[in-house]
C-alpha cells in the first residue's frame, strides 16, 4: 500500500471514529497496531491510567497481556476473533471482557473495515458490573416499584422461590404472592415504612415442608429515583434459620434453667482465682434475702449476721483451696426478721491442668426437707420406743397375765363337782364363762401384737382348703342357723400369704356373717376371688343385717366396736381382719346396706 | 417300779392342775413336779432312765424351757418325750418348737383332759 493513499484513508477513518461520540474507538491493523483513536478512547485511557499499548502506534495484542489489562482467556478469545475478521471469516463481532483491576465489564465490538483495517468500539458497562455482583450473591435480592410489582431478581432468588413456593420467580409479579399470611400484617407496616425512605429489617419464615420452617431476615431498601422519590425496593433476603435454632434453643434452655433454679429454690456461684472475683446469681440473693451488691468479696462480708453460717462456709472454703475437698453442708440461716431458715451449701474447685482455678457452687433453701427430717428424726426415735414398749407388752401378756389366766381356767375345769351347792354350781359356771371370755381376749391381743416381719413366713396358699377348714371349724353354728355358704375360687386360686392370718380372715368374716345374719330369713354367704392391679380381691357378700357404713365410718375397723347391741360378740373380727391384711401389704373395703346385707373385699398382694 | 412323769414349771398352780389331771388320765405313774430348771435337770440327771414323759415349761426364772432342752440334748438325757406346756400364745415358740423332734406336742395352758387323747405316754 503506497504511503499517500494510506494518510487519505486513515483521514477518512479518522472522520468516520469521531463522529462516534458515545463510544470509544480505535482503527486497528491486520498486526493489531493502533492507526488511530477517537477522543472518547482517549479519555478511556486516561481513566485506565493511560497504559501506553493503547496509545496510537502500540501493539494492542502484545501488551494486553503484559499488563494485566484484561483477563488471558478474553486475550486468546480476542485474538482469536481478530484473526477471524482478519481472514474475513467474519466482518463483525460482539465480545464481553472482564477489565479485573477497575471490576468492569466492557463490551468490544469489532468490525472489518477494509483488508488491512479493523475497528474496535469499546463500551463500558458499569451497570453489567453490578449485576454481576447480585448474581452471584448467595443473599437473594428482588427489585420491585412502589406497588411491589417485581422488576428483576438474581440467581438466588430463583432458587428460593423453587424451594418455597414450587415456582419460578417471573417479571411483573408482585411480590406480595411471597409473603405468608402469617408474615402479611407486619411485611405491609414495613414496606409502608420503606417507602417513606427508611430501610426496614424484619423476620419472616417460610415452608419448606409442612413441618420445617425457614427463618430469614428480610431487609427492605428504598432506591431513590431521579427525581429524589422512592420508586424501586430492593428486598434482600438473608437465611437465619440456624442462628434462629440456636437462639431458640437457648431461650428454652435458659427458660428451663431458670425454672428449674426457681423449682428448686436453687443459687448458683463461682470464684475467679485469678482476678480474685465472686460472681453470684440473683438467686443467691434472693435465697439469703439479702439486697444485690456491686462487688461481693469471698470474705462473705455481704451476708449480715449469721456469724456462724459464716464461718462455716468459709471454714469449708479453706479447706477445700488447701485439700481440694467438696463441700456438702447444711446451715441453719436467720432471717432479717428472726425466722430461721436453711440452707444447703455445697462447692467444689474447677480444675485445668490440675491447677484449681475457679470455685463453684450452689446454695439452696431446704428448710422443709431439713424440718422434715427432723420430724422424721423425731418420729422414727418415737416409733422405736412405743415399739420396744409394745414388743415388752407383748410379752407381759404373753407370760404374765396369761399365766395366771391359764391358772385360773387350769382351776376351774379340776373342780370336784359333788357337794357343791346348785347355786355355787351356777357361780362356777359364770366364772367359767367369764374367764374363757378374758382369755379369748388375750389371746386376741398376743395376737395383733405379734403382727410384724410378716414376709418370713408367707407361704403359697390354696383359697379352698383354707374355706373348706373354716367351713368344718364353725361347720356347728352353719348347721344350727341353716346358712347357706357358697363359693367360687376358679378366677385366683392360690394366694402368697400367711396361713395364720388368712385362715384368721376367713374364720373371722364368716363368723361375724353368722353373727350378724337376719334374723328374717336364712343366711347367704358367697366368697369369690378375682384380680385387681396387684391384688387378689378375696371378697364375701352376705344377706345379713347390714350396717349404716356412712354413719359408722370411723368406727368400723376400731377394736372392740359393735354395731348391734342385741348381738353378743368381742368386736375384733374387723380390726383384726384389717390389721392382719394391711400387715400383708394390703388393704380392707367394706359395702353394706342396713336391712340388705354386706361385702367386704380383701385386697392381698400378688 | 413305776415309771415317772416328770414336770418342770416354776408356776405351782399349773403343777397342781396337771398333777390331778395326770393322776386321772394316765395310770401308774408317779407324779415328780419340779419349780426350776435346775432341780429339774438335777433330777433328770439321776432318774432320766426312768422318766415316763417331761411336761415343760417354757417361761422360767434362770434358764428357761429352750436352755434346759439345750442343756438335756448335749448330756444325751433325752430318752423320753417332751411335752410342752405353755402360757405363751406366741406362733414363734410354736414354730421353733415344732423344728425340733423331741419335742411331740405344744399344749397351751391349761391342760385340759383333751389333750390327754395326744399324748404317747410309752407306758405298757
Amino acid at each position: 500500500m503506497k504511503e499517500g493513499k494510506h494518510e487519505e484513508l486513515t483521514l477518512y477513518y479518522k472522520g468516520l471514529i469521531y463522529s462516534n461520540l458515545e463510544n470509544a474507538t480505535a482503527i486497528v491493523t491486520k498486526e493489531g497496531n493502533i492507526l488511530s483513536t477517537n477522543r472518547r478512547w482517549k479519555v478511556m485511557s486516561k481513566f485506565l491510567g493511560n497504559p501506553s499499548f493503547l496509545l496510537k502506534s502500540n501493539n494492542l495484542f502484545k501488551t494486553f497481556l503484559s499488563k494485566n489489562i484484561i483477563l488471558e482467556s478474553d486475550i486468546e478469545k480476542l485474538e482469536k476473533i481478530y484473526h477471524w475478521i482478519t481472514d474475513n471469516k467474519s466482518k463483525s463481532f460482539d465480545l464481553e471482557i472482564f477489565i479485573p483491576k477497575f471490576g468492569i465489564w466492557a463490551n468490544l465490538v469489532l468490525k472489518k473495515i477494509d483488508l488491512n483495517l479493523v475497528s474496535i468500539t469499546v463500551k463500558l458497562d458499569p451497570k453489567k458490573h453490578y449485576k454481576s455482583f447480585f448474581d452471584s450473591s448467595a443473599l437473594a435480592f428482588i427489585l420491585t416499584d412502589t406497588e411491589g410489582n417485581i422488576l428483576t431478581f438474581n440467581p438466588t432468588a430463583i432458587a428460593h422461590t423453587i424451594r418455597f413456593f414450587n415456582r419460578r420467580i417471573q417479571n411483573s409479579e408482585n411480590i406480595y404472592s411471597y409473603i405468608l399470611t402469617t408474615n402479611k400484617k407486619s411485611f405491609e407496616e414495613n414496606f409502608s415504612f420503606a417507602k417513606k425512605g427508611n430501610r426496614v429489617q424484619m423476620e419472616v419464615q417460610f415452608y419448606v415442608d409442612i413441618d420445617e420452617i425457614k427463618y430469614y431476615l428480610l431487609n427492605i431498601n428504598p432506591v431513590s429515583g431521579l427525581s429524589n422519590s422512592f420508586q424501586y425496593f430492593t428486598f434482600e433476603l438473608i437465611d437465619i434459620t440456624h442462628t434462629k435454632e440456636i437462639e431458640n434453643q437457648l431461650f428454652h434452655t435458659n427458660l428451663i434453667l431458670k425454672e428449674a433454679s426457681q423449682v428448686a429454690n436453687l443459687g448458683a456461684w463461682y470464684y475467679d482465682f485469678k482476678i480474685q472475683k465472686l460472681t453470684l446469681s440473683d438467686d443467691v440473693y434472693r435465697i439469703l434475702h439479702l439486697n444485690k451488691i456491686e462487688n461481693p468479696d469471698i470474705k462473705l462480708n455481704f451476708i449480715s449476721r449469721n456469724r456462724n453460717f459464716k464461718d462455716s462456709i468459709l471454714t469449708a472454703i479453706n479447706e477445700c483451696l488447701t485439700t481440694e475437698k467438696e463441700w456438702d453442708l447444711e446451715l441453719p440461716y436467720e432471717l432479717q426478721n428472726g425466722n430461721l431458715i436453711w440452707i444447703r451449701s455445697l462447692g467444689k474447685p474447677i480444675k485445668i491442668n490440675n491447677n484449681a482455678i475457679r470455685l463453684v457452687g450452689i446454695i439452696m433453701e431446704v428448710t422443709d426437707k431439713k424440718n422434715q427430717d427432723i420430724e422424721r428424726g423425731k418420729l422414727i426415735n418415737d416409733l422405736i420406743f412405743k415399739n420396744k414398749e409394745l414388743l415388752q407388752f407383748s410379752y407381759i401378756l404373753s407370760h404374765n397375765i396369761r399365766a395366771p389366766m391359764a391358772n385360773i381356767l387350769g382351776l376351774i375345769s379340776v373342780i370336784e363337782h359333788n357337794n357343791i351347792s346348785p347355786h355355787n354350781q351356777k357361780v362356777l359356771e359364770l366364772i367359767n364363762q367369764a374367764s374363757f371370755k378374758m382369755d379369748d381376749i388375750i389371746r386376741d391381743l398376743g395376737h395383733i401384737l405379734n403382727l410384724k416381719d410378716t414376709n418370713v413366713n408367707k407361704e403359697l396358699l390354696q383359697f379352698k382348703t383354707i374355706y373348706d377348714s373354716t367351713l368344718s371349724i364353725l361347720s356347728n353354728k352353719i348347721i344350727e342357723t341353716s346358712a347357706i355358704v357358697t363359693s367360687d375360687f376358679k378366677s385366683e386360686k392360690y394366694v402368697y400369704c400367711l396361713k395364720s392370718y388368712l385362715e384368721n380372715i376367713f374364720y373371722n368374716i364368716l363368723s361375724n356373717a353368722i353373727k350378724y345374719k337376719h334374723k328374717d330369713r336364712i343366711l347367704e354367704v358367697h366368697f369369690r376371688t378375682y384380680s385387681e392391679n396387684n391384688y387378689i380381691v378375696l371378697s364375701a357378700k352376705d344377706n345379713g343385717l347390714g350396717i349404716d357404713t356412712v354413719f359408722f365410718k370411723d368406727k368400723l375397723f376400731g377394736l372392740y366396736n359393735r354395731f348391734h347391741d342385741h348381738i353378743e360378740g368381742k368386736g375384733m373380727g374387723m380390726f383384726m381382719i384389717k390389721t392382719q391384711v394391711e400387715a400383708m401389704g394390703g388393704y380392707v373395703e367394706f359395702e353394706s346396706t342396713p336391712n340388705i346385707g354386706s361385702e367386704i373385699k380383701v385386697y392381698l398382694r400378688k | 417300779m413305776k415309771k415317772i412323769a416328770l414336770i418342770i414349771d416354776d408356776d405351782k398352780i399349773n403343777n397342781f392342775v396337771c398333777e390331778f389331771l395326770i393322776n386321772k388320765y394316765v395310770p401308774n405313774v408317779e407324779i415328780v413336779s419340779k419349780t426350776s430348771s435346775s432341780d429339774g435337770l438335777k433330777f433328770i440327771r439321776e432318774q432320766s432312765k426312768n422318766i415316763s414323759f417331761l411336761f415343760l415349761d417354757l417361761n422360767m426364772p434362770e434358764y428357761d424351757g429352750w436352755d434346759l432342752l439345750e442343756l438335756m440334748k448335749t448330756e444325751n438325757l433325752v430318752h423320753f418325750p417332751i411335752y410342752i406346756i405353755s402360757s405363751s400364745v406366741n406362733t414363734e415358740d410354736i414354730h421353733r418348737s415344732k423344728k425340733m423332734p423331741e419335742i411331740k406336742n405344744f399344749f397351751v395352758k391349761p391342760l385340759r383332759s383333751e389333750d390327754f387323747d395326744k399324748i404317747n405316754f410309752g407306758i405298757n
